[in-house]
């Protein structure tokens, strides 16, 4: 039995999980909620890898991946603040319009 | 089965709780609570591949900080009611079909290809990493610091621009 298929099925599960919640749910601040799961995948996978091939690149590969999702998300929720303000729902069908009216 | 092997596959099946309840929770704090449970037990998980510094900082950034982040707009935007915001319609089912088969292609590609067999590889302690991030991998270490400046200055743009409305 091979570990590394399993571990790295394992990740790409969490992926499509995530995934599913991007396809599916409508709300966006749930939709953001999938795409943490996403990168937190990704680096899952990047970590496992490395063990694999011996070197610590890897992790340093899922560090600059979390200084990124760190920023990603911040400014995610301060756009989703700002849209729910303006239409008083998070509801992702809802912002169809590129100029406020 | 060693130990290992069965701790392992409890984390593993931790975090796929958790992802199944933010993909189904109807109230975003649940939510929010499924995303902690999946991010502590990938935290375990990379503890145990030899990752214990991205363990540790898994805790302290994704579960301290963002989940928290989340809990805080959660609670500013004041989202109580249960959502019923799944997307059953025709568009998300075809879209379902078509990414579910895209992932177990690639599921069989990775069974396919011979994959190296499992082994552990260095111990990534925070002293390798930091030398390695400051000789080696420099200029991403600095891209980072200055996207993470880039974002602190939208932020606060951004917020402002809703203070004026």
């Amino acid at each position: 039995m091979n570990y590394t298929y399993w571990i790295l099925m394992l990740a790409l599960l969490y992926f499509s999980i995530g995934a599913l919640v991007v396809l599916f749910r409508r709300n966006t601040l749930i939709m953001l909620m999938g795409l943490e799961l996403m990168l937190n995948s990704a680096n899952f996978a990047l970590i496992t890898v490395g063990n694999v091939v011996g070197s610590l690149e890897g992790q340093v590969f899922a560090l600059v991946i979390l200084a990124i999702a760190a920023a990603e998300v911040a400014l995610g929720l301060a756009i989703v603040i700002n849209l729910y303000r303006l239409k008083g729902s998070a509801n992702i069908d809802e912002f169809n319009s590129l100029k406020s009216d | 089965m060693t130990l290992t092997a069965v701790i392992f596959t409890l984390f593993a099946l931790l975090g796929l709780w958790g992802a199944l309840v933010v993909l189904f929770a109807k109230r975003p704090v649940y939510n929010a609570l499924g995303l902690l449970l999946n991010f502590v037990s990938l935290a375990a998980i990379y503890i145990m591949l030899n990752a214990p510094f991205l363990g540790v900082i898994q805790i302290i950034v994704y579960s301290g900080a963002i989940v928290v982040f989340f809990l805080f707009v959660i609670m500013i935007l004041n989202l109580r009611d249960p959502l019923s915001d799944m997307d059953l319609s025709f568009k998300g089912l075809v879209a379902f079909v078509l990414m579910i088969s895209l992932l177990s292609l690639l599921g069989v590609y990775l069974y396919v290809i011979k994959l190296p067999a499992w082994k552990l590889g260095p111990e990534g302690s925070p002293g390798k990493l930091g030398e390695l991030l400051l000789r080696d991998y420099l200029i991403p270490f600095e891209l980072a610091s200055i996207l993470l400046l880039v974002a602190i200055v939208i932020a606060v743009v951004l917020g402002k621009k809703g203070e004026e409305q």
